[in-house]
């Protein structure tokens, strides 16, 4: 809206007898609805960590785990909801959806831990997990799981990069697209980057049936750490970084991809994007590739990308705001925050609504949908 | 503000204190908790005062520059434009650090000021547009990229050693460049009249929407989220005047630790308002106006309820004094930023600034959220 019309706008609106006040006012509340589906996520609260799908204003079912969590994934086919640790975690459970009853506790393989992130084969028969191989001095590698044998691990691929972060299959079906972080971590150094001067950040993608990198993009600074990433329909990807340099870089942080092309730094299109912290949480792309999210907690921010003509549409403000993801029954993205707030951001729309609040509980970084 | 005039009238007139004190019993009963008070008395004492102080201070802005237009020979009308310029700048420090609402809806802020302008671009863009065709109106200002816009733009305007003299109101392009002035004044007016009008209760009345919180509420579900908000603005606020105001510009590190064997990398033309020279001044605004948020000035503020609420007198005493220092420590600065910034002998002001702003940002980042029971960021903070 121009400002000019919303003046006007909103001067007829005070000048307006209180009969069409009240009748605005009931519109706005039924279309207020906060229904939404329901959400996987890892929190933190007063009792500790947890782990669950949180469902209209409550947990549906929950439990504790001893560690942070970070991402999870709905195994559809198979009716299981997957919960990967953060890093250097080693833990990896494996929950019935139908009743929140852990069916496995699976642990990473001797030398190994998992980086939050994975996703299923099409056939839902393997999972693949972005793993550490910590004994191959911090090598990135993808873990192969047989779901059909209470994920067993059976092998690691090879994704020839160091800190592989979150992963996706591509609409193929054959390809895994890897965003690869760059950032050599030990679990005997803790979280400190081992590698600052040697970073080498990309997206890579891994052939399924050969077990091979097949494409290397990688990333436009050395320091650029790519680091999440959603795939569209049409097999664009789009990526967001967290750069590991003097902050702020004023580099593009959220790049997209399609395969043989270089990466293409989305346009703010005269949005004037003030990034003090450089650091982009979740991407999420909603089910026709129209738009996308990216959230960023460090600056407090929420970005929705127009991806047609590939530039930034709006920005929000939300403390803390790390979680998206695309809620396709509702045409909503979900947000979630440190402050326990989960928020519906309706593209075209000019505010968010609150889907939900848990005083106290902390969302941690991302979200999956369970249906 | 109620309690205030209830607490002034029983001073004027003591006859009628039986009745006030009897009201003012009735009111305690159904007075909101006083985390409550603390988002109504810091909404209505300091921020909806700060935006209509600013929202006014631009509309005598755009009224200077227009009638300096009428008549630009006129030297002393330039130099009341460029005085309403600096009360403008200095009523824009007062919010330049609010960290929610109507002010981060579609980047507002970048509309008033573009900062810091790395690679000169307002003068470029200023430039460029003032060599277009066409009439320059509000609207062509509106439609135009954020850099020509704003409080910014205007310095520029007034201020620039080059573009922004009498004389060049006076040369064969000053009618088109009096156009511009006039129009991004009237811009920026819009802008803050806005803004105002959007925090008002009988305008958008974000004012209820963060005095408010609850279920039905979209931003905030309650008075914690709320005042992490507050938490938000006077952390941020600190840090950018601590970061990109000082140490940026003027080449300080983080710990503020210099030697004369590495003299600092100073990058003046960084510095906030470097070309009316009003960075000091800027700072000095921010400080109190983010004393006047924690205060609620005058009213129920994140001070009292620290002291009654959460019975941390001494931590709401040592902010209030860490404020106070800092701000004695801005007024204490001889000359502006600009002109001192690259002379060592008249640096150590600037760095006994810096320390006392490294103590209070530790106060407000490390000792305040905690006692408050408010995370700084959870997601932020150590994410992956």
């Amino acid at each position: 809206m121009h400002r000019r019309h919303f003046l006007i706008a909103s001067s007829a609106l005070l000048c307006a007898p209180a009969a069409i006040i009240a009748r605005r006012e009931l519109r706005v509340t039924e279309k207020q609805g906060n229904e939404f589906s329901p959400v996987l996520s890892a929190a933190s609260d007063s009792s500790g960590n947890r782990i669950g799908v949180w469902q209209a204003d409550s947990w549906q079912y929950s439990q504790p785990i001893q560690h942070r969590g970070h991402d999870s994934f709905f195994h559809r086919q198979r009716q299981e909801l997957l919960f990967f640790s953060r890093r250097p975690g080693r833990e990896l459970y494996v929950v019935d959806a139908r009743n929140g009853s852990v069916l496995h506790d699976i642990q990473s393989e001797d030398g190994y831990h998992y980086y939050g992130h994975g996703c299923v084969s099409a056939d839902g028969r393997y999972l693949y997990t972005t793993e550490n191989n910590i004994h191959d001095d911090g090598a990135g590698c993808i873990g192969v799981y047989d779901c059909e044998q209470n994920y067993r691990c059976i092998g690691h691929m090879d994704c020839e990069g160091i800190g592989p972060h979150d992963l996706a299959l591509m609409p193929d079906g054959d390809t895994l697209v890897i965003a690869i972080g760059g950032i050599k971590t030990l679990p005997s150094r803790g979280r400190t980057t081992l590698n600052p001067d040697s970073l080498a950040p990309a997206l890579h993608y891994l052939d399924l049936s050969s077990q091979r990198v097949i494409e290397k993009v990688p990333a436009p600074h050395f320091q650029l750490s790519l680091r999440h990433l959603d795939v569209s329909p049409d097999g664009s990807v789009l990526v967001g970084a967290q750069f590991q340099g003097k902050l702020p870089s004023e580099k593009p942080l959220v790049y997209l991809h399609r395969r043989g092309q270089a990466l293409y730094a989305m346009n703010t299109a005269g949005l004037a994007l003030h990034f003090q912290r450089d650091y982009i949480a979740s991407v999420s792309i909603d089910d026709h590739g129209e738009w996308a999210v990216t959230s960023c907690p460090r600056d407090n921010m929420v970005c929705l990308w127009n991806m047609q003509s590939q530039s930034l549409a709006q920005v929000w403000t939300v403390r803390d705001c790390a979680g998206a993801v695309y809620d396709a029954a509702y045409q909503q993205f979900i947000l979630s925050n440190g402050d326990g707030q989960l928020l519906a951001l309706v593209p075209g729309k000019r505010t968010l609504t609150q889907l939900a609040y848990s005083a106290g509980t902390h969302w941690d970084n991302h979200l999956t949908l369970r249906v | 503000m109620i309690f205030a005039a209830i607490k002034l009238s029983l001073r004027k007139n003591s006859a009628r204190a039986y009745i006030i004190g009897a009201s003012l019993a009735a009111m305690s009963a159904c007075s909101p908790p006083p985390s409550t008070k603390v988002l109504i008395d810091t909404a209505t004492l300091s921020f909806l005062d700060s935006y209509k102080s600013f929202s006014i201070a631009s509309q005598e802005l755009a009224t200077a520059t227009a009638e300096y237009c009428q008549s630009p020979n006129n030297a002393p009308q330039f130099e009341l434009a460029r005085t309403k310029w600096k009360d403008a700048a200095k009523q824009w420090s007062s919010i330049q650090n609010i960290q929610f609402g109507p002010l981060m809806v579609d980047n507002q802020a970048w509309k008033i000021q573009f900062w810091p302008d790395k690679k000169n671009l307002i003068a470029r863009k200023v430039e460029s547009l003032l060599k277009e065709n066409g009439p320059i109106t509000q609207q062509r200002v509106d439609e135009a990229s954020v850099v020509v816009q704003g409080l910014s733009s205007l310095e520029y305007l007034l201020f620039d050693n080059k573009a922004g003299t009498p004389q060049r109101y006076i040369d064969e392009l000053g009618q088109r460049r009096c156009e511009l002035l006039v129009a991004v004044s009237e811009h920026l007016h819009t802008v803050s009249a806005e803004l105002y009008n959007n925090w008002r209760i009988d305008g958008g009345n974000y004012l209820s929407t963060f005095s408010k919180t609850g279920d039905k509420n979209p931003e905030f579900p309650d008075d914690n989220v709320a005042i992490a908000y507050l938490l938000d603005t006077l952390v941020s606020g600190i840090e950018l005047i601590k970061r990109d105001k000082l140490e940026r510009p003027l080449g300080i590190s983080g710990t503020g630790q210099e030697t004369e064997a590495r003299p600092a990398q100073t990058q003046v033309y960084q510095l906030e308002w470097w070309r009316s020279q009003y960075s000091k001044d800027a700072i000095i605004t921010n400080l109190i106006a983010l004393k006047g948020i924690f205060n609620a000035n005058e009213g129920y503020g994140i001070d009292d309820y620290l002291r009654e609420v959460k019975q941390q007198g001494e931590l709401s005493d040592n902010i209030n004094k860490a404020f106070q220092q800092s701000i004695a420590a801005a007024s204490a600065i001889d000359g502006s930023l600009f002109e001192i910034a690259n002379k060592p002998e008249r640096r150590q002001a600037i760095l006994s600034l810096h320390a006392e702003l490294t103590n209070l940002l530790a106060l407000l980042r490390n000792d305040l959220p905690t006692v408050l029971g408010v995370s700084l960021g959870f997601n932020s903070k150590d994410g992956d």
